[in-house]
């Protein structure tokens, strides 16, 4: 536990070097970029600038990923608030209450709120970062090869399960994956498989490529098949972006409820900030004193919404780190810059690459500081910036993904690969299926392969290895309870698409107000 | 039964189809693994097909969805960026990455009829971004172009 203590004090005065302090204010600014223009997603985010990190040391990068991914889950409530359109799908909650102060007035206030409710959120979720993951970590030491198996099998069940509305196609999702993962050499064997004379394939398909195609390319694909829709004005706010101290405590118990929320949702593999960001807006309105106020303007509905989709940061991060199963998207590419940086989820991180990790863990700490700073002065600047045209941003975004693709092995062979990847990854989200479970299936394949056959090889082709421990039967277990996820998950929906209706319709109210 | 659910299903017997036949080639101590994966998506593609052919109550008939898959797909705007993009990847090793990535902003920028001060700052703004980090900071050798090569 001392070692412990020494190691938190160490990653925070390591994450406090000016190098570091520079990546996390660039990081975050990016970050809420990004979250604040309609359209562009986290996981998007985190794919197109993931070659910026390869130049750097693995914790700065990995602090560079987090900061990006905290600021655009806070980002997406600024358009939430002043357009009435969220940024991210995780600040959908945020907008029933936030536009509605902006529209009497107090758009100043709502922002003050989401950013103050973001950042005690994100704060608050480092607690479980630091005490949850080394424990799991210590669990994960137990793990052999056909623990590793069935690990990597709950991981692509359990996100394959969830994150479609047909379980069959998520699934299908991720066996898609698991078959262009064979690309490559055979790692038992020494075998090419599948490369069709190419030798750039020898390692398989590069993972960057692919979550640059699959996330940022076939975002542009998707913005470009639609027509151009001029972005409404933000609106102009004169209010001070700050709470009085009244204000704060009025939203203290539903930032700790929703942090909680937030957290746990964020652990559960599959979930994410926007399940999240519903969860907390309905807890905050069951809990409140006015739940008259909700819908109407009330700053516990933005604080619940706000601290429980930024609490998923923090508690997604433990079973993407200790077990390698990302809670969601973004998780799944901040493994994959893991990936990059040559760094393997799991004991390791706590063990022998410690000192990165909790590097990360100190300066995720630090990034929810700037988050608030960034957030609470940049307002009324990233409020302009939420209106940039699609227009604009859709070469824009290919350029990147082409230089980011190009970067990483100074190879057009991987531009054509993103771009294969990003017309797989459009036709996918055409056809309602997952492409995180094709990721998470090209990262978790050849880790899965390794233990099935290594086990095999082991038991000489004995299958009764793969169940010969308590934890392969309890990893069995939970693949196959995640198969039944799909029905947990639609008591979940069931409130998220209430919640939905009740924003559809203010949508249609306004309107109808704007046209007269 | 939906075309554009029907359209997935062939498509993934016919990609499950190929690597079975491809996995064939392989010596057979390699081919077990492949085998297994590949059986894993037919499975689950014929789960699906089943399920489909459920959801029809006995009326086999297939509703062509694509209309509504499609309902705000622009053919003209999206073939002219894949169209645009093809080319600018061609052109970046031809005539080297910033001359094709300036040429192919202007263009996709005038086709969406963006205003001229809005075109010029994106490009210094996105050029001087990627000389920056990837030019000076990650030493990136961007391609100059064959072209430009053999001039100098």
């Amino acid at each position: 536990m001392e070692n412990q203590y020494a190691l938190m004090a160490m990653g925070f005065v390591n994450a406090l070097s000016p190098m570091n302090i520079v990546i996390m204010i660039a990081s975050v600014t990016m970050g809420i970029i990004i979250g604040c223009m309609p359209g562009l997603s986290a996981a998007m985010g985190v794919a197109l600038l993931l070659p910026l990190t390869f130049g750097m040391e693995p914790s700065a990068g990995l602090i560079m990923l987090g900061g990006i991914y905290c600021g655009a889950i806070f980002g997406g409530s600024i358009s939430a608030i002043l357009i009435h359109t969220p940024g991210t799908p995780a600040s959908a909650a945020t907008a029933i209450d936030g536009y509605a102060m902006t529209l009497k007035g107090k758009a100043g206030k709502a922002l003050a709120t989401a950013c103050i409710a973001s950042f005690w959120g994100g704060l608050l979720s480092c607690i479980s970062l630091y005490f949850f993951a080394p424990a799991l970590a210590k669990l994960a030491m137990e793990f052999g090869s056909p623990e590793y198996f069935w690990l990597s099998l709950f991981g692509l069940t359990i996100i394959a399960g969830i994150n479609t509305d047909s379980m069959i196609l998520g699934l299908m999702s991720g066996a898609f994956g698991l078959v262009l993962s064979t690309i490559g050499m055979d790692p038992m064997q020494g075998v090419e498989r599948f490369m069709f004379g190419q030798d750039s394939l020898y390692n398989g398909i590069n993972i960057t490529c692919a979550l640059i195609g699959l996330f940022s390319m076939s975002q542009a694909f998707i913005l470009a098949e639609k027509a151009i829709v001029q972005r409404a004005k933000a609106a102009k706010f004169k209010d001070r972006i700050m709470l009085s101290l009244q204000e704060m405590k009025q939203i203290t118990p539903t930032v700790l409820r929703s942090w909680i929320i937030g957290n746990i949702i964020g652990i559960l593999p599959g979930a994410g900030a926007s399940i999240a960001c519903f969860l907390g807006y309905n807890e905050a309105k069951r809990f409140s004193k006015h739940p008259e106020e909700f819908g109407n303007g009330s700053i516990e509905g933005i604080a619940g919404s706000e601290a429980a989709n930024n609490a998923v940061t923090g508690g997604s991060l433990i079973p993407t780190l200790t077990l390698g199963i990302p809670g969601e998207s973004v998780t799944a590419v901040l493994m994959g810059g893991l990936i990059i940086h040559g760094l393997q989820p799991g004991p390791e991180l706590f063990t022998k690459y410690a000192p990165m990790t909790y590097t990360f863990f100190g300066g995720f700490v630090v990034i929810q500081f700037f988050m608030l700073l960034i957030g609470l002065l940049g307002c009324r600047l990233f409020a302009k910036i939420a209106r940039v045209s699609d227009a604009i941003l859709i070469p824009s975004i290919f350029v990147l993904c082409v230089v980011g693709s190009f970067a990483i092995n100074n190879s057009a062979f991987d531009v054509k690969v993103m771009f294969v990847f990003g017309i797989i990854g459009y036709l996918m989200r055409k056809c309602n299926m997952n492409t995180a479970a094709v990721v998470l299936a090209l990262i978790l394949g050849p880790l899965g392969e390794k233990g099935l056959r290594r086990s095999l090889s082991l038991s000489g082709g004995d299958t009764s290895i793969l169940l010969s421990t308590n934890i392969c039967k309890i990893l069995l277990a939970l693949c196959l309870l995640s198969l039944l996820s799909p029905f947990i998950m639609k008591f979940f929906k069931k409130e998220k698409k209430a919640d939905e209706a009740v924003l559809a319709e203010e949508d249609k109210e306004i309107q109808e107000e704007n046209k007269k | 039964m939906k075309k554009s659910e029907l359209s997935v299903v062939i498509f993934m017997l016919g990609f499950c189809a190929f690597f079975f036949y491809e996995t064939l080639q392989l010596p057979p101590a390699a081919q077990s693994y492949p085998k297994f994966v590949i059986g894993l998506l037919a499975v689950l593609t014929l789960m699906q097909l089943v399920k489909m052919a459920c959801s029809c109550h006995g009326h086999f008939s297939v509703v062509n969805d694509l209309p509504e898959v499609w309902t705000h797909f622009l053919p003209k705007q999206f073939f002219t960026f894949l169209g645009a993009s093809v080319l600018f990847f061609i052109l970046m090793i031809f005539i080297g990455f910033y001359p094709a990535a300036i040429i192919y902003l202007l263009f996709m920028m005038h086709f969406f009829h963006i205003e001229k001060k809005y075109m010029a700052i994106t490009i210094v703004v996105l050029m001087v971004l990627i000389y920056v980090v990837f030019s000076e900071f990650l030493a990136v050798p961007l391609p100059d172009g064959l072209l430009i090569e053999e001039l100098l």
